[in-house]
């Protein structure tokens, strides 16, 4: 589904990212973890398409499309989604004629009709429930006045409204209790199938207790440095990451 | 007023018989100044000693009337017959059109409920009602108005539904000399929009002077929607005068025009008042948009709110000017004032002073300026859910000033603003 291909990424002249290969296929979850700094979330963001940051080489190939060359709204429309670590507060503009005016905008490239009213309530309705997101919460302006976990929640609602092929979560468990943990990676779960594919950015291992992926990634110095299955990630949460930066440096 | 006079200034003249004689000449072609009401001719003698306003008068430091004042401007005599443009949808109101300043039809039996009395400004005996620091436009207007609403609601009446004047201009280089007038007696309740549009694309400028009395106890609901083409100018002057326990609110929201200047003037001489002014302005291309606005607190135990937005894009430039006045004897004034502002472009500018002038000493007032431009993160945020650039800007800028008008209790009217506001959105060149 994604392949990515000695990706170099810097912002301000400052190399973040530095020669990244990856390759997820359909159906399957890698999780992407490694110590502060280490270039995860720049990875989330250049996917994404945030413009601060400059690709300097390397290509990423999304279904046979160059994903580089797509603007934001068009990766979006094409199906990557980013769950951001830090959902943005949007006040006046209302969570569900945002999603409303998205889904038409995503619709409308996919060359498929519109929902109606009434389809598109009982749609809001289903995949609230999927992350026991309040009615409510689903009316307000975007994430003004959400807790943490309501934020993280919201950004797993937009993502089943939006039926993604490629979902990247961005630290989607930081600051999260147990509970909220649970609801964010159930939802998860229930949206998973064999064509699309998720990237869990985490710091922690905590989330993969419930995202249960099938490959983990080191990331470090902006490199993939190791790869193993979800063991590694126990690994890693027990010896933290000392001993992966000293494995890099010998 | 005569075109002899003209001919015999020279350059070489004092500079004030020149300004002097730049309101005779503007008005030289004006017709409806030939009735001897006595407001015309005090208006007429007051303007004597008058100039038009430079870039040395405070209040116009930003606005420069000289395209206004140059153009050779004539009103319309002839009536044209009703239209439809402008009707707000599912709101059910009179519905009254001003077309080039002349009322089309007979009004005096539109509205049937007793104590509620509508005529034609022109036809009946009106009065300066309001003294105000009458500038050269208000006068003008006085002297050479030619036609407006008048309307009357008697103690402890509610008028049954809106009324709402639809004012259209057409035809090159007319002007629209308007006056309205509201007068509210003890407990009278009313509720009145004037949407100001045009129905061609010539060169309009439209002077209006509004006058609001607001008796004790007396509900007064103003919207003004100034939605004309972008060859039209409009100078406006609303002023009202509230008394004890009475509720005045405006709510201005600007779209269209050339070069708009709003002037409100809001005396509160009562105790136990509130007063709100909103006001929502958008602007592209060359246009100017001025909000100047006081609020006179004379009385004490007073609240008083006014937000203002603006966006501006293109080359364009806002203007706001907002004034509190909290007098020495006037406690216990609450008083807020906030004006926020967005610029879309490098080129657009904003001039804006909030200003407090506080005489008494137990009040809660506040007011402040923000300017910016929009969240880039907000912007980024809605692109990666699959919004354009443009969707995304659009519902931002929107949101953003669509606050000013969340204080509409009608639905069909907030939407009908809301419509307004997105039309222009989706018209901007950015």
């Amino acid at each position: 589904m994604i392949k990515i291909n000695n990706l170099h990424a810097e912002i301000d002249g400052k190399k973040i990212l530095n020669g990244i290969n990856l390759e997820v296929k359909a159906g399957e979850v890698h999780a992407i973890m490694g110590p502060n700094g280490s270039g995860k979330s720049t990875l989330a963001s250049v996917l994404a398409g945030r413009e601060d940051y400059e690709v300097t080489e390397g290509s990423v190939d999304f279904d046979g499309e160059d994903l580089l060359d797509m603007d934001p709204e068009e990766r979006a429309r094409e199906g990557v989604f980013l769950a951001f670590q830090y959902p943005v507060e949007i006040p006046g503009v209302s969570n569900i004629n945002f999603l409303k005016a998205a889904l038409e905008e995503v619709h409308e490239h996919k060359g498929i009709a519109p929902l109606t009213a009434k389809e598109f309530l009982a749609k809001v309705r289903e995949k609230s429930a999927l992350v026991e997101l309040d009615n409510k919460l689903a009316n307000r302006s975007v994430n003004e006045g959400f807790s943490g976990g309501e934020k993280k929640r919201n950004e797993i609602f937009q993502m089943a409204m939006l039926e993604p092929k490629l979902s990247i979560l961005d630290e989607t468990d930081s600051g999260l209790d147990i509970d909220a943990l649970r609801i964010v990676a159930n939802g998860v779960n229930k949206l998973k199938s064999d064509k699309n594919a998720t990237i869990v950015v985490t710091h922690y291992q905590r989330l993969l207790d419930y995202i249960v992926p099938d490959y983990v990634h080191v990331l470090y110095n902006g490199r993939i440095v190791k790869t193993g299955n979800k063991d590694l990630a126990l690994e890693l949460e027990e010896k933290g990451y000392d001993w992966i930066k000293e494995e890099v440096e010998a | 007023m005569s075109l002899k006079k003209k001919a015999t200034i020279g350059l070489k003249k004092k500079l004030k018989h020149r300004i002097m004689a730049d309101i005779r000449e503007f008005t030289s072609n004006f017709i409806s100044g030939d009735n001897n009401l006595d407001i015309r001719k005090d208006g007429i003698a007051a303007l004597s000693s008058l100039a038009f306003p430079t870039r040395k008068t405070e209040a116009w430091k930003y606005t420069r009337v000289n395209k206004i004042v140059n153009a050779e401007l004539t009103q319309s005599s002839k009536l044209d017959e009703a239209s439809t443009i402008g009707q707000i949808q599912n709101l059910d109101c009179y519905e009254i059109y001003m077309i080039n300043g002349r009322i089309s039809g007979d009004i005096s039996k539109l509205i049937s409920q007793n104590g509620v009395t509508l005529e034609s400004i022109a036809q009946s005996k009106v009065t300066n009602a309001l003294p105000s620091n009458d500038n050269v436009f208000t006068l003008i207007n006085q002297a050479y108005f030619t036609d407006g609403i008048a309307l009357k609601v008697a103690k402890n009446v509610q008028l049954d539904k809106p009324i709402h004047v639809i004012h259209l201009g057409k035809g090159e280089s007319i002007t629209n000399q308007i006056r309205h007038r509201v007068e509210l007696e003890q407990g009278g309740q009313a509720q009145v929009i004037y949407s100001y549009l045009s129905d061609d694309n010539s060169m309009q400028f439209n002077n209006v002077v509004f006058e609001g009395l607001v008796a004790e106890n007396a509900s007064l609901t103003i919207v003004k929607i100034q939605d004309e083409n972008e060859n039209t100018s409009h100078i406006a002057k609303d002023r009202v005068d509230q008394k004890a326990d009475s509720r005045f609110s405006i709510n201005t929201v600007t779209v269209g025009g050339k070069l708009v200047r709003n002037d409100l003037e809001i005396d509160v001489n009562g105790k136990n008042c509130e007063t709100v002014l909103n006001g929502a302005f958008v602007s592209d291309n060359d246009q100017h948009i001025d909000n100047h606005s006081i609020v006179d607190h004379k009385i004490s135990d007073c609240y008083s709110n006014e937000l203002y937005k603006g966006v501006m894009a293109g080359k364009s430039t806002g203007v706001f000017n907002g004034k509190v006045f909290v007098r020495q004897d006037a406690q216990r004034i609450n008083a807020f004032q906030s004006n926020g502002n967005i610029l879309l472009s490098d080129n657009a500018s904003i001039y804006t002073k909030p200003e407090l002038e506080i005489y008494a000493d137990d009040v809660k007032c506040s007011h402040g300026t923000t300017t910016g431009q929009l969240d880039d993160e907000a912007v980024f945020y809605l692109r990666a859910r699959g919004l354009s650039e443009k969707s995304a800007k659009r519902l931002l800028v929107g949101a953003f000033v669509k606050e000013t008008i969340e204080n509409i209790e009608l639905d069909s009217l907030r939407e009908h603003l809301e419509d307004i506001l997105d039309r222009k959105f989706n018209s901007l060149n950015d």
